[in-house]
This record gives C-alpha cells, sequence and structure tokens, in this order.
C-alpha cells in the first residue's frame, strides 16, 4: 500500500517505488518538488506549485526570493504550462496585503491574462512592501472552469505573520493545548 | 430552538450508537479537583443569564442539571457554481462530539456526548458554582460494542491543539434544571471574515461525522485508527521557498491527506487561507480526503499520486484513487454534487457532478472521470449499494495480485454482488471498459490512444515500453504493467532497456500473488535488478522509467 496521498505530489512516483510505506515518513513535501537551481543563479530555485485535487491542471513553476528586505524590490518569476483546453486558460495574481506592491512585467499587464491551448508562459513580478510581514502572492489559474490557486510567501523583514489568531490557546488544567473558540 | 431532549433517536439505518445528550456521565471526583497550573479558568466576568428553559431534562434532588444544545453556522456551496452561498448559511448541530462541563476552574466536572440533534445534558451531583459548556471538535468512542474512532479536528498552527467551542457561563441551581446552548458562528460579517472563524472545525467535524456513518452502516462494529484532521485559517496553498511543506507555519501545500510517522499516523491538512482557498465549508473536498483515510485504514491503494485533473488519460490506479474519493465524498455526504469554493470572498468555485456521465472522448479505464461515475452508479444501484463495495475495498482487493484499477475493482465487485453482475456490466459498457470478468482486464480494447496501453498486462517475455504520449509522470502509457508466475521462493527479476537510450533508470513495484508489495528504484542506468522472496503464483510488476521525458522507451523483463 502506497500510504502517501499527497495529490499535489508532482513526482510521487518517485516515491512510490521509492521506499515504499516508509517512504512518507520524511515529512518533507513532494507536494512541490524544487527542481533545482538554474545554472549562474545558485539563490534561484525554481519549485512546481502543487497542484489542486480536481483543479485546472494548468502547471505553475516559480521562484521566488526567500525573504526580501522592507522596501526592497524582488521579482518573482512564473512559468505555467499544460493548457489542454479548447477555451484556453485564465491567470490572475494578486498580493494578500495592500501592503505589497506588484508590478507584473513592467507593468504591461495589469488584468487577468488568457492562454490558449499549448500555451507556454513566463512572467516575472516585481514585488516589494515596507511593512515587515509574511505576505502572499497569490496565482490563479482557471481552466475547463475549475480553479487551482497558489500562494508564494513573500517574508518582508521579520517576515512574521500578521494574521490575528482564532480563538484563545490554552491549557487545560490537566495539560491539555486548546484552542478555545468563544460560542454564541 | 427544538427541544434537545425530547430529539429524535439515531434513523433507523443509522449505525451509530445512541448518543444521548440526556444521559450525562458524573466526574464527582474530578470535580474535586483543583485547577493544576492551567490557563484555563472561566472569564471573572459575571455570568449572563441562562438561556429559556426548552429541553426536557429533568431535576435531580441534590444535583444541578445543565441541558442545551450545540450549533454551528454551516454555510453551503452554490449548486451550480460552487461558491459558498453565505446568505444561505444555517445553524446546523454539531454531532457526536464531546461536551465537557467545565467549573469556574476550568475544571471538567462532567462530560457526555452531542446527540443527532447536538444536544446534551450534564447532571452533576451537588453545587458546582458558576459552569461553562465545551464542545470540543472530537468525536471519540474508544471502547466497547458498536464501532470505535478517535476523530479530532485540531489547528496545526498552534502546536495541534484541539479546537473547543466554549459557552458562557450559567449559574445552576442544585434541584434544577438550567439550559446553556452554544453556536460556533462563521466569522463572517458580509464581506470578509472580520469575526473568528469557530464554526469551520465543526464544519469539518461535521463531514467526518457523516462518512463514519457510511460505513458503520455497513460493518457497525468498525474501529476506526485515529485520525487527526488539521485545519487553520493560516493554511495557504503554499509552501517555503525550496519547495518544502512548513505546516506549523501553515504552509500545507493543498488539502490532502497522508498518513506517516513524522505526522503521527494517518492526518489530514485542510487550507484556510480566506480569499484564496479555504475548505472548511467544501464538504465534498473534506470528504474526498477522508476516502483516502479509508482507502489507508481499511483498503489497498496502489496509486502514485501526481498532477492529474478531470479530462486525463491517467495512469489506471491513479484513476481509480482519484475516481474513488470524488466518488465517496457524493456517497457519503448523499449528494452527487463536488463543489468547491476559493478566490475573493470564497465567491468562485466550481463544481463536478459525479452521477453524471462523463462525455464520451473522457471515458475508459484510465478517466478518473469514468471512475468516479462508476463507483457513484455502483453505490447506488439497487442490486449493488455500498455493502459489496464496502467488502471489496476491505477484502478481495487488498489481497489481489492485480494493481488497484477499474477491472480488477468490478471483476470482484461482481463476485461479491452477483445480482447486480448486470447492472455493472451495463454501466461498464456505458464507460468504455472491458465487461469480461478478469481482475487483469485482458479484453479490453480501449487503448486510450497511447499505443503502449495494451494489452494492461503484457506477458513477461517481449519487450514492454512505456511512453509519454499522454504526457508524464503519471498518465497513461507512463508504466507499463506485466504478469509472471513463481514458485515459492527467492527470485531475482531484471529489468534492462533494449531500445538504445542512453539514461534510462527502469524502476518498479511487484505485487505478489497474496497482494503484498515490494518495491525496486536502483539508481544504476538502463538497469533494475532485485531479488525478492515470492509466495507460489501470479505477481504483477508495474515498470516506469524515472528519466523518462519523452517518446517511448523499452525493456526486457527476466526473472530467474
Amino acid at each position: 500500500m502506497n500510504p502517501l496521498y499527497r495529490h499535489a505530489g508532482l513526482l510521487v512516483a518517485a516515491l512510490a517505488f521509492g521506499a515504499g510505506p516508509g517512504c512518507a515518513d520524511s515529512g518533507t513535501s513532494s507536494a512541490a518538488k524544487a527542481t533545482g537551481g538554474e545554472p549562474g543563479n545558485r539563490q534561484q530555485v525554481w519549485v512546481t506549485a502543487p497542484p489542486k485535487p480536481n483543479g485546472s491542471g494548468v502547471v505553475l513553476k516559480y521562484s521566488a526570493p526567500e525573504a526580501l528586505k522592507p522596501g526592497e524590490v524582488a521579482t518573482v518569476k512564473l512559468q505555467f504550462s499544460n493548457v489542454q483546453a479548447a477555451t484556453g486558460a485564465r491567470l490572475e495574481l494578486r498580493a494578500s496585503d495592500p501592503a505589497v506592491k506588484m508590478v507584473v512585467e513592467g507593468g504591461t499587464v495589469t488584468g487577468p491574462i488568457t492562454m490558449v491551448r499549448g500555451d507556454f508562459r513566463e512572467l516575472e513580478v516585481q514585488v516589494s512592501s515596507a511593512v515587515d510581514g509574511l505576505y502572499y502572492l497569490s496565482v490563479f489559474t482557471t481552466q475547463d472552469g475549475r480553479f487551482t490557486a497558489t500562494s508564494i510567501p513573500l517574508r518582508v523583514g521579520s517576515g512574521e505573520s500578521k494574521q490575528k489568531v482564532q480563538g484563545k490557546v490554552l491549557t487545560t488544567p490537566s495539560g491539555e493545548k486548546v484552542v478555545s473558540l468563544p460560542g454564541k | 430552538m427544538s427541544n434537545p431532549c425530547s430529539a429524535s433517536p439515531a434513523t433507523p439505518d443509522s449505525a451509530f450508537p445512541a448518543r444521548s445528550g440526556c444521559l450525562a456521565v458524573l466526574f464527582a471526583a474530578v470535580a474535586l479537583m483543583t485547577a493544576c497550573g492551567g490557563d484555563d479558568a472561566a472569564a471573572p466576568a459575571p455570568s449572563p443569564p441562562a438561556d429559556a428553559l426548552s429541553c426536557a431534562a429533568v431535576a435531580t434532588a441534590g444535583a444541578v442539571t445543565v441541558c442545551g444544545t450545540a450549533t454551528f453556522v454551516s454555510v453551503p456551496n452554490n449548486a451550480v457554481t460552487g461558491a459558498l452561498n453565505y446568505a444561505a448559511a444555517s445553524a446546523k448541530p454539531i454531532r457526536g462530539a464531546t461536551a465537557e462541563l467545565l467549573n469556574a476552574a476550568g475544571v471538567t466536572v462532567a462530560t457526555t456526548v452531542t446527540d443527532d440533534s447536538g444536544a446534551y445534558t450534564f447532571s452533576v451531583a451537588g453545587a458546582t458554582g458558576d459552569v461553562r459548556v465545551r464542545v470540543r471538535a472530537e468525536m471519540k468512542k474508544t471502547s466497547g460494542a458498536g464501532g470505535q474512532w478517535d476523530f479530532s479536528v485540531r489547528d496545526n498552527t498552534s502546536g495541534e491543539a484541539l479546537y473547543v467551542l466554549d459557552s458562557a457561563g450559567v449559574v445552576p441551581v442544585v434541584g434544577g434544571v438550567v439550559q446553556r446552548d452554544v453556536r460556533a458562528d462563521s466569522g463572517f460579517d458580509g464581506t470578509r471574515y472580520s469575526g473568528t472563524r469557530a464554526a469551520g472545525p465543526f464544519a469539518v467535524l461535521d463531514v467526518v461525522f457523516d462518512t463514519s456513518k457510511k460505513v458503520l452502516s455497513v460493518s457497525p462494529e468498525q474501529v476506526f485508527p485515529p485520525l487527526r484532521l488539521e485545519w487553520s485559517v493560516k493554511n495557504a496553498p503554499a509552501t517555503a521557498a525550496d519547495g518544502s511543506l512548513d505546516v506549523g507555519a501553515g504552509l500545507i501545500g493543498t488539502s490532502f491527506y497522508t498518513f506517516s510517522a513524522s505526522f503521527g499516523g494517518h492526518v489530514l491538512f485542510l487550507l484556510g487561507q480566506e480569499n484564496v482557498d479555504t475548505d472548511e465549508y467544501d464538504s465534498h473536498v473534506v470528504a474526498h480526503e477522508w476516502g483516502h483515510y479509508f482507502q489507508s485504514a481499511f483498503s489497498r491503494d496502489d496509486s502514485i499520486g501526481g498532477s492529474h485533473t478531470l479530462g486525463d488519460k491517467l495512469d489506471m490506479r491513479v484513476a481509480f484513487s482519484e475516481g474513488w474519493g470524488n466518488a465517496w465524498s457524493g456517497m457519503a455526504l448523499g449528494s452527487p454534487i463536488y463543489a468547491d469554493s476559493g478566490q475573493a470572498g470564497q465567491a468562485s468555485g466550481f463544481i463536478i457532478n459525479v452521477a453524471q456521465s462523463p462525455a464520451a472522448d473522457d471515458q475508459g479505464w484510465y478517466s478518473e472521470a469514468s471512475v468516479q461515475f462508476l463507483m457513484f452508479n455502483f453505490n447506488a444501484a439497487s442490486t449493488v449499494g455500498f455493502g459489496p463495495i464496502f467488502n471489496v475495498m476491505t477484502g478481495s482487493l487488498k489481497t489481489s495480485p492485480a494493481f488497484t484499477a477499474m477491472h480488477n475493482f468490478a471483476t470482484l465487485l461482481k463476485a461479491a454482488a452477483p445480482g447486480g453482475v448486470g447492472a455493472i456490466n451495463t454501466l461498464l459498457q456505458g464507460q468504455q471498459i472491458s465487461q469480461v470478468n478478469d481482475v487483469f482486464g485482458a479484453a479490453e480494447t480501449n487503448s486510450g490512444g497511447v499505443s503502449v496501453a495494451l494489452p494492461i498486462y503484457q506477458a513477461a517475455t517481449g519487450q514492454h515500453c512505456v511512453s509519454a504520449e499522454a504526457g508524464l509522470d503519471n498518465k497513461l502509457g507512463t508504466t507499463s504493467f506485466l504478469k509472471f508466475d513463481t514458485t515459492a521462493g527467492s527470485h531475482t527479476l531484471t529489468l534492462s532497456s533494449i531500445n538504445g537510450q542512453a539514461g534510462s533508470d527502469p524502476d518498479f513495484v511487484v505485487t505478489a500473488s497474496d497482494g503484498s508489495q515490494q518495491f525496486s528504484d536502483g539508481v544504476v542506468p538502463d538497469n533494475e535488478t532485485a531479488t525478492l522472496v515470492l509466495p507460489a503464483g501470479t505477481h504483477t510488476l508495474a515498470l516506469l522509467d524515472f528519466n523518462l521525458t519523452t517518446g517511448k522507451r523499452c525493456f526486457n523483463f527476466t526473472v530467474q
């Protein structure tokens, strides 16, 4: 039995044929397989975005900086492929927070992008934020009516998430850790 | 509000044991405990008045009685677009969850289980002072007849803390009855999640109630291995910069199920990122992943995973597994509409109707759309139903020498449901799949347009070719299947490249005649050799070339 059901796994075949049931114990991601740096750029790692079960099927690979300094402008590179539908595919980019400035292809792209069957598309997105935090560049692909969302982390400065904590984390008298959610 | 203690019992076909919230367990000894350094004491604010009494709990002399109903706000998907329809939100009961009564020090003084209406009643001897109700995002029954389970919804970004829903306090009176209801709200204010998303964990738990109930309907004594369902509002379809997962930070890639020691056993991660992709209300997505837990815990799944979408011509093992997941969600939830929401305001989405046959060019044994259609309709067929499906999944499929795929399953299902053979064959025919009873599908004539796809299992002799015609990784033709026979004992299996393309890396997995599996994935170019101990009989082997990028590569196979 192959115990690994990470639908996102790009090359789970390698795992399945590799170590059998124990292969899932690595704890590392097969969901998005880093495909290695580009020649001449040791910092750049191309990541295959985890595909969503029943999602668009559009394959997204990207390279993004591990971290940014506040105010620094960095480039996120995107590659899109596997457009098979006769009606093509649609791409859309959004920043998770108004604090993130995003410029696509030097400002020449300002809205959703369409791809036709068989297309391969590359995009460069300049991102920056003056404020520390963990942000995301969200990439939506739609094909045959189904969508896949991918969030590319942008760690600025401290890189700490400003997302509000849900409920209150407590330790009970018996020592159990719980998240207490307020009932109405 | 309905009267919780006069709620109807479980439906007649329910295999869950009676879960009367009106039968509380006394924890008198625990009531005397003091808090031991915890920070879970009740807030010092005075308790608000009790809710209007509507439950039918009976007062007990010398005891305090607290009753009420636990609910969560459920948001349905739009049946056409899949988007979340907040305008149609409604309160639903939190069913089968552990409920506790806590004293002012946060100590549990009584515990029970909510019934099918979400109702609970606690009765505690003596005075308790202020108390509050806590409903745990947990279904747990680990002893006794009538099945056993341990499902919990936790926050992977808060140290896997268990979600609990806490009511306001209430002051019970000895010899009297007070009511304290508790409701988990969605936190959505009409445009965004501005409040605590308290309902999320309970929406997830509600799916688990239904999926486990479906299993218990045909296997009332089923013992489910523990499953943790990890959900957080921080869970994003994201990875770390190097592509690895960081579940503690919410970088989970996508909603997925896995079983591994590093994750502590069976675990299911679910997305929660608002305005991007959040799955707590996408019940079919949760059920789909639970279906993979079912396969892992009780059946056999030979899927190699990987990217897939409807319309792909897939490795038959992947098609079977993913088709099962989609079909199972419809079977367990009683609705064929698989819906998945996302994007801004969760106002977009899509649906898949698993009861609907795919188009002719998407039909076949390699199509997950065909598999999901067939599975759903096998379940719906009056002459088949879920019982035989369950029996095959948990029985003969596990020990079959063929890989888990539709020919294998359908043949075994016909044996398990002889009265349904006609219906099964009709459905198979409608999906352009051979009806001949043969787990290896030798009579199959539908190649999907892939030159190496047939016969599905080749004889050991001759060339065994893999091809990128339908795509790479997990697509039809990238794996070659073959059959071979051995006596019991140790045998050396060898695959060697025969068409001279440098750089091939053949690997294989063998399913033995008893259903057990062994893998071999050496890195020697153009060759793979392994010595395996096998039982006597017919075995199968799945061959892939790890380095296949284009075209076709062929191999010789020998067994000694």
